[in-house]
């Protein structure tokens, strides 16, 4: 369907030509989860929409021999039942999930996640804690590469041009085991007041080598929690109790959001994030060595 | 009590195939020829003096109109007034002259279509100057109403008391969630009438505010209860109707007036905010002396309830525990924030929400069971109401508590659901009681009238003024007709509300009187008219009634082989005494007595983020007689609902300048379904002697008592004392770190 204010590209070239006359009323439309909120909240009628979902390569989920390569136009239903994303990035399966409805998570997409830049999105810690890149497109026809967390400002900011959009983003494949957990007003059906992606390197015996750990919605953008990272390095998972953690914990969240009210809520919350997803990197550590054994 | 046939059966109510089929037609599906849209523009600022230029918005395509108060009549009404003999403050204006709160009615903008509405509000210019906003109880002073109840000499208890327990709590203003937003429709016929379509609950009341503010002829103005996407008493107050009303007899077109959620949020009623202390005297045995409760409610920026509220508030606490000695104070206080109105349980969740918490303090200090306190100190059957009101009834609640404690295995499981604790988790039972009434009987004006005709072909026509909000009133009223004619409900048709086509109803669908009252009235009529058709058999068949015997829809003469359908008789009837077989009644409520219920909650607290899940849920329901035993469940479970929302998640937050913060469903969370425990129903059907077949109410009700008792539980599973709702986890974890 191609009209003055609405166009449905299925080639890359003619979503570059669409680029070329996008205006700040024009409207990049993937999932439309986010994008229907704003042009109500905003009152804003006379947009215009380049309809994305129409571009096949933008739906797909591929795995090359060093990365996994995720369309932008993929949804979070999508990643949920990918075993690709199951095998490779469990947090993300996870993040995935966790998003918003089912009936949200049928059409909201993880490009779509990228661009809004909204401070509580799930997917972001986790695409930060495996230094996720972005391939963006321009009206140009130029395609750069760029770092999700260097194209995220956070609060709806990113540092996309105007005729740029994203077509695609790309993971490092990795042995890691890693997982994502949240806290909002209710257990499901949320919008996160925090979350958590943490991402750990393991020797056969549990020890941990390395850990990435990344907080989301204390601060414009999800931030890297570095004392917790420190204090997990060179223990073991197994056995590892998270009060152990605690007052790292607590000055991670301290070091964030110092002058916010919710500090308080959230230092203590922080503990039941990080138990439930060194919890869940736990149990998929036991599932992988009793794998192991059982091929043995 | 003979065997029912039809009462207490769970037959399917008539319109469920097409509400979940989506074909049933709501306001917002209706269309006329050259119908207008409309919608209010509602105040920015929770206090200020307006100037509006409405020029830029009227020279916007499509639109038609543009009204603000400079343009309606200058008649104040009072929107919770349901009839004239009402007393009632009369303070808002159909648009206002100045914002007193942040939703206030400012402004309606008229156009072609809905978009051009929506592109042209925001081209209303409204200048305000502001002024300084009351909010919130702590800064309110001025005084709406105020009342006292007493009974006795509370002060001459406290000295003798062995223990006098003190809680302070307060209830949060909630928005009653209905899923579809406040709309209505308002036409003229073809004798010039104005017609109002509105999901309403009492079409009387929208009747006389459009006559009094419009300055028209009750008899010209009718209003018809439409489909409803649900009320919970958010739509019992007359809010849009007669600005609607206004639009079309000023422009002369048919114009539907619509909100969306952030509207319908700010822009129309809440749950009245309170602030309550319970002061009561006790002895070493746990028996209650006497009590203190003193209510501090933030009535809004419009009188509207502020003496229901009060009253109705107050009034539930002298039915529930027998004790001699009790005095209640009740105040309602202006604030710039949204009007108090009706919501669902009117006063009582709030009322039980602090003296409920209050009993499990008592029962700590004593070192008692809660139920075994509870059990020394409820009412019992024939129990009087010591402040003069009507008779309590056939209280059964003493049943629901032991029934409840079987089932929920209560005693075992207050005594080893600790044993589940683990570092993060703590996990804790509790309970609470509750009590609702059955009408307005001995307050108000609380009568019915009905008109009930057999026709031709046997089917039954029905006329009362009821307003079913989605929880099965025609089916109920169908039911109990059918009981007193002995025909099937699918023969009966009960109409809905209509001021031109129903006769008068004195109070409408509210305050828990449909069943009890409206039923009541059905089985009244009923009960007359099959002993008119049984005597028109006698006469046209020369027998004697003894001898007549109904089945079905049919009568037979014992003892031969004759047998008539209804419609045989109406039609012989009628050809030979020029008669139709009716009946009208005007049917006064006998009695106002208590319905009662007992919850029990299961609860897991998370000591670390502070969710709390509800694991199980028990309601024990004193209903005296279910009608319809598939509805009641899920008016119980609906409550249910809402009352553990209420516990856990509900508040219109109203920051200190009197903004509102959360005006979507994103920000006012509800209990949704992935939380929502399934709640066990249980009935105690013991019959109340004036209800229609023992019937009493239980809509209402079912909003009690679960919020107290999930309190309870979260208190007994951490030794905490708190009081407030809702109890967030923000509230958990502070609780936690205060009390460490």
């Amino acid at each position: 369907m191609t009209s003055p204010n609405f166009t449905s590209p299925k080639s890359l070239k003619t979503l570059c030509k669409s680029l070329r006359i996008k205006d700040e009323n024009t409207f990049i439309a993937a999932g439309c989860t986010d994008l229907l909120i704003h042009l109500n909240q905003q009152r804003l009628y006379d947009y215009k929409i380049i309809d994305i979902t129409h571009l096949t390569e933008l739906k797909k989920i591929q795995e090359q021999n060093h990365t996994v390569t995720i369309g932008a136009c993929v949804t979070m239903t999508e990643l949920e039942n990918s075993p690709i994303i199951a095998r490779y990035f469990p947090a993300l399966k996870d993040a995935a999930y966790h998003l918003g409805s089912k009936q949200i998570r049928n059409l909201a997409t993880l490009g779509g996640n990228i661009a809004n830049a909204s401070q509580s999105a799930d997917t972001l810690p986790v695409l930060f804690a495996y230094e996720a890149e972005l391939e963006i497109l321009d009206s140009s026809g130029r395609i750069r590469l760029s770092k999700v967390m260097d194209t995220i400002e956070g609060l709806g900011k990113n540092t996309l041009k105007k005729d740029e959009v994203i077509l695609k983003i790309y993971l490092k494949k990795s042995a890691a085991l890693s997982a994502f957990s949240k806290i909002g007003a209710r257990s499901s059906v949320t919008i996160s007041k925090l979350n958590a992606c943490i991402k750990l390197d393991l020797t056969e015996s549990s020890t941990i080598l390395s850990a990435s750990i990344y907080l989301g919605a204390v601060g414009a953008k999800p931030i890297q929690a570095q004392l917790i990272e420190k204090a997990l390095t060179g223990r073991m998972l197994e056995g590892l109790r998270v009060d152990s953690l605690s007052p790292c914990i607590k000055d991670q969240i301290e070091n964030a959001i110092p002058t916010r009210a919710s500090k308080h809520y959230k230092k203590q919350a922080a503990l039941g994030v990080m138990e439930d997803a060194l919890g869940k990197i736990a149990a998929l550590y036991l599932g992988a060595s009793s794998e192991k054994e059982g091929t043995l | 009590m003979k065997n029912l046939n039809y009462v207490g059966k769970s037959l399917l109510k008539e319109d469920s195939r097409d509400k979940s089929a989506g074909k049933t037609k709501f306001i917002c599906d209706m269309q006329r020829e050259g119908m207008l849209y409309a919608k209010l523009l509602l105040s920015e600022k929770p206090h200020a003096e307006l100037s509006i230029d409405t020029r830029e918005a009227l020279a916007q395509t499509d639109i038609i109109a543009v009204y603000t108060y400079a343009d309606i009549p200058k008649k104040l009404y009072n929107s919770h007034q349901w009839y004239p003999g009402i007393a009632a403050e009369f303070d808002e204006y159909l648009l206002s002259d100045k914002a007193r709160f942040m939703g206030d009615r400012i402004a309606l903008v008229v156009g072609k279509t809905k978009e051009a509405v929506e592109r042209a509000i925001p081209k209303v210019k409204v200048h305000y100057t502001e002024l300084p906003a009351v909010i919130g109880l702590e800064a309110a002073s001025e005084i709406a109403f105020s009342k006292e109840i007493t009974c006795g000499d509370y002060e001459k208890q406290f000295e003798k008391a062995d223990y006098i327990i003190k809680d302070s709590g307060c209830t949060p203003k909630i928005h009653h969630a209905a899923l579809e937003p406040h709309i209505c429709l308002s036409e003229l016929d073809d004798q010039n009438n104005l017609v109002v379509w509105t999901p309403c609950q009492t079409v009387f009341q929208i009747q006389h505010h459009i006559s009094s503010v419009l300055d028209l002829p009750y008899n010209q103005i009718r209003v018809i209860k439409a489909v409803m996407g649900g009320s919970f008493g958010g739509k019992g107050q007359t809010v849009l109707e007669p600005i609607c009303a206004f639009a079309t007899h000023k422009l002369q077109k048919p114009v539907m007036l619509y909100m969306d959620r952030r509207d319908a949020i700010l822009g129309t009623r809440s749950r009245n905010a309170a602030k309550m202390t319970v002061e009561t005297a006790v002895d070493k045995e746990g028996k209650i002396l006497a009590r203190k409760v003193v209510a501090e409610i933030d009535g809004g920026a419009y009188y509207t309830n502020a003496a229901a509220i009060v009253m109705a508030l107050g009034k539930k606490l002298f039915r529930l525990y027998d004790m001699k000695d009790q005095y209640y104070k009740g105040s309602t206080y202006y604030t710039h924030t949204i009007s108090g109105g009706a919501c669902r349980g009117y006063g009582s969740p709030q009322a039980h929400a602090i003296t409920e918490v209050n009993m499990d303090h008592i029962a700590k200090v004593l070192n008692l069971d809660p139920c075994e306190l509870r059990l020394r100190n409820l009412v019992s059957s024939g129990a009087k109401d010591l402040t003069g009101a009507p008779d309590i009834g056939n209280a059964q609640i003493r049943e629901c508590v032991l029934q409840g404690m079987a089932a929920f295995a209560w005693q075992e499981k207050r005594q080893t659901i600790k044993n589940k604790n683990t570092a993060r988790y703590a996990y804790g039972v509790g309970m609470a009681c509750g009590v609702h009434g059955n009408g307005y009987k001995g307050a108000y004006p609380d009568f019915t009238q009905v008109d009930m005709s057999l026709l031709s072909d046997g089917s039954i026509l029905v006329k009362i003024s009821v307003h079913d909000q989605g929880c099965g009133t025609l089916m109920t009223m169908q039911q109990i007709a059918a009981e007193a004619l002995d025909i099937d409900t699918s023969r009966i048709k009960v109409l809905e509300a209509d001021t031109f086509m129903t006769p008068y109803d004195s109070a409408g669908t509210q305050a828990s009187r449909v069943t009890f009252v409206c039923g009541g009235a059905v089985k009244n009529a009923g009960e007359k008219l099959i002993t008119e058709l049984i005597n028109a058999l006698c006469e046209l068949k020369d027998c004697s009634s003894d001898s007549v015997e109904t089945k079905d829809g049919c009568l037979f003469i014992k003892n031969s082989m004759q047998h008539y359908t209804y419609g045989d008789i109406a039609v012989l009837y009628e050809l030979k005494y020029s008669k139709k077989l009716s009946v009208f009644v005007e049917y006064e409520s006998p009695a106002n007595p208590a319905s009662f219920a007992a919850c029990f909650a299961e609860v897991r607290v998370d000591k670390y983020t502070g969710e709390v899940m509800v694991l199980d849920c028990l309601a024990v329901h004193d209903i005296g007689q279910s009608v319809n035993p598939a509805l009641v469940e899920g008016q119980i479970q609906g409550g249910a609902h809402m009352s553990l929302g209420m516990a856990l998640f509900e508040e219109i937050e109203i920051d200190a300048k009197g903004y509102v913060k959360s005006t979507n469903f994103s920000k006012y969370h509800l209990m949704n379904a992935p939380v929502m425990p399934h709640v066990q129903v249980l009935t105690v059907e013991h019959g109340e002697p004036y209800g229609p077949y023992g019937a009493k109410s239980v809509g209402e009700l079912a909003a009690v008592a679960p919020a107290p008792a999930v309190v309870n539980a979260i208190n007994f599973a951490l030794d905490t004392s708190i009081t407030s709702y809702p109890v967030t986890p923000e509230v958990i974890i502070s609780h936690i770190m205060n009390e460490a």
